[in-house]
């Protein structure tokens, strides 16, 4: 199995300090990312689910050291990641993308479409001149844009159409391994299922490995093999997508799932209404982050931070009820 | 439902004057809202949504103006009141939520006395225990658990869901005959998003508000509403009950649109996106405006515009592909 697994990540934390007082003194921290342990294997895609502030970006900003863990291990094909000097990540950057939420914000207003799809060609020393210019034009055309669209600037595009300016960028290093950071989430609907469908089919053919971050439960069903379930900075499921979804185990993944409103009027479901809201990260509750809106709490909860323990196979689960 | 219907739109044009061209945000419309229903009005960004919401209160900002048509609200047509009259409608009679809880309270105040605001203007209760007490028991309603203490927090103090129902509770402190909720849980979190809409459903039941509920949400809709119009730029494209809509859809764009939705309760779907984007509402596409990006395009889609046809009862679709004897 270790030959297959591109990506695994150890115990990893990050911690955000939090000043305050006169001197801004650290005050508390932000427990944005708390002691997560899963890997990608080489081929798959891998969803990260969860509310927000529940540390899903951190931890994709953490897998491309774009933000420094705390601690653990970021292993990629081989490669402690945290251990690398500045020029050796630089090199294998080239092999991790990544697409951000917003592509208007991600784009630089200034640079033409060339431009950017050809910055990190350049970079990377992939190609020059002519040559450069033809892989941006086999880049446009593979996420559906002409390459008469080279010298427009980002703003002359629509939402989707930015996107997919986002995700020529992305690929144009040859990566091996792309994270997609709620590609869709500021998209509407009609636009959305093309986004998807062009990084399924992206994905498809260039064998990429992916680990695919979003809000949506519905949008991660519908592009990952397996998922995992963050609750404030912890994992507390994870498993092949059919099995989440026919037997969820985790009480919050439970309620996450039963709270997804379904297009279809004739299908009524019982309904799990969590109670309040998810606590601030800075002071988590002690034990099981979940036990203050866990209809299942017990003494225990409160106490001990459960593991993560595998129930059946591939199936993992962080739960007291389950030890 | 043999009465006539609480609010009634009729050949509502409200248009964006720009310097760039007349932005037609929503080109004649009809709508209905019977008394104690819920209609959901769907569609994408930018295709007049809020715009219809807006001008039934007729709080559309300038440059916009509302051209032509009719308002009727409970027998008075809403356009041809001066602003006084208005004012005693907008947020007694007739109330809205908007999309993002967070703008739209005032910082500075607190919560409490944000909604005595409310009942102050609009229920000629001038004691202030007696509106204390009425905005508590408000409080209490939409899920506050300490209601005497909470109506001193500021809204900075309170998290997204939490100030949604605070909006909700101004919404709901006059007893408004219609509930125009915009967008309600958008900025929501799914677990939250199902706290409230709970919330709206129950209180709902209690007030017997209509409630005329604006989103993208095509799942939030089939949740929640009775009725359901589908609109395409700045204009409708089907209307009928929730359960016709989805099960039968007509118009090609709310088939498009229900195929595009990822749904948790289907396995191996194959979402299908539409082609091309949402046309500009300055130069719209002429007849059919849906008719660039439809499958089922005919000649005539690009040179009449559709008209209004019950393909069922109360079952309406704009779309030449229902032309008498066709279907």
């Amino acid at each position: 199995m270790s030959n297959d697994v591109l990506l695994e990540v150890k115990s990893l934390k990050k911690y955000f300090p939090v000043r305050g007082g006169v001197f801004l003194r650290t005050v508390g921290y932000v427990h944005a990312v708390d002691d997560v342990s899963f890997y990608v294997t080489r081929g798959e895609t891998v969803g990260v689910v969860g509310e927000s502030g529940c540390g899903k970006t951190t931890l994709a900003r953490c897998i491309l050291m774009l933000t420094k863990p705390t601690s653990g291990e970021v292993i990629y094909d081989g490669h402690n990641l945290i251990k690398m000097s500045k020029k050796q990540l630089r090199n294998i950057r080239k092999e991790m993308s990544i697409i951000f939420q917003d592509p208007f914000s991600s784009l630089n207003p200034r640079m033409t479409v060339a431009d950017i799809i050809g910055e990190p060609i350049e970079f990377h020393r992939i190609a020059r001149g002519r040559q450069k210019k033809e892989r941006i034009k086999e880049l446009l055309e593979m996420v559906g844009l002409s390459p008469y669209h080279m010298y427009r600037y980002p703003h002359e595009f629509s939402g989707g159409q930015q996107q997919r300016i986002a995700i020529a960028r992305a690929l144009s290093t040859n990566p091996r391994f792309i994270i997609a950071d709620e590609p869709v989430a500021s998209l509407d609907v009609s636009i959305r299922a093309g986004i998807l469908n062009l990084l399924k089919d992206l994905k498809r053919k260039f064998n990429l490995t992916c680990l695919f971050i979003s809000h949506d439960l519905s949008v991660i069903n519908y592009m990952c093999d397996r998922i995992m379930v963050m609750y404030l900075g912890k994992i507390v499921e994870t498993a092949k997508s059919r099995d989440l979804f026919k037997d969820p185990l985790h009480p919050y993944t439970k309620a996450l799932i039963s709270s997804i409103p379904i297009p279809d009027p004739t299908v009524r479901r019982e309904r799990i209404i969590l109670p309040g809201t998810v606590p601030s990260p800075i002071n988590p509750p002690s034990g099981c982050r979940f036990h203050p809106r866990c209809m299942h709490a017990f003494e225990k909860c409160k106490t001990t931070s459960p593991k993560l323990i595998e129930v059946k196979k591939d199936h993992f689960v962080a739960c007291h009820l389950y030890a | 439902m043999s009465s006539s219907p609480l609010l009634s739109i009729r050949g509502l044009k409200t248009y964006f004057f720009t310097e760039d061209g007349v932005v037609r945000a929503v080109d004649y419309i009809d709508l209905d809202v019977n008394r104690s229903e819920i209609v959901g009005l769907v569609g994408e960004s930018g295709c007049g949504k809020s715009t219809v919401a807006l001008s039934i209160l007729r709080l559309i900002p300038y440059p916009g103006k509302i051209v032509s048509g009719e308002i009727i609200f409970d027998g008075i047509n809403l356009l041809t009141l001066n602003e006084d009259e208005m004012r005693k409608i907008r947020g007694g009679r007739i109330s809205i939520i908007f999309q993002n809880p967070q703008t739209s309270l005032n910082p500075v105040f607190k919560i409490g006395y944000q909604i005595a605001e409310a009942v102050k203007l609009h229920q000629k209760i001038s004691k202030n225990e007696e509106i204390r007490e009425r905005v508590i028991n408000i409080l209490e309603k939409v899920g506050f658990s300490d209601p005497e203490r909470q109506f001193e927090l500021f809204p900075h103090e309170l998290s997204g869901g939490m100030q949604q129902r605070v909006m909700i509770a101004m919404a709901l402190s006059c007893r408004p005959d219609l509930l125009i909720a915009d967008e309600p849980t958008t900025s929501l979190d799914v677990t939250i998003q199902a706290q409230i809409l709970e919330l709206m459903k129950n209180l709902q039941k209690e007030f017997k508000s209509s409630i005329l509920l604006i989103t993208h949400n095509m799942g939030v809709v089939a949740e929640l509403c009775d009725k359901v119009a589908v609109m395409y730029a700045g204009k409708i494209v089907e209307y009928g009950d929730i359960i016709a809509v989805f099960k039968n859809p007509l118009h090609p764009y709310t088939k498009a649109l229900l195929q595009s939705v990822p749904r948790i309760d289907v396995e191996e779907q194959k979402l299908e996106g539409i082609p091309g984007t949402v046309p500009s509402l300055i130069n719209p596409p002429s007849g059919c405006r849906f008719h660039p990006r439809c499958k089922y395009f005919m000649k005539v889609c690009k040179e009449k515009k559709p008209s209004k046809f019950e393909v069922e009862k109360n079952h309406f679709v704009y779309c030449h592909l229902f032309e008498k004897g066709k279907f």
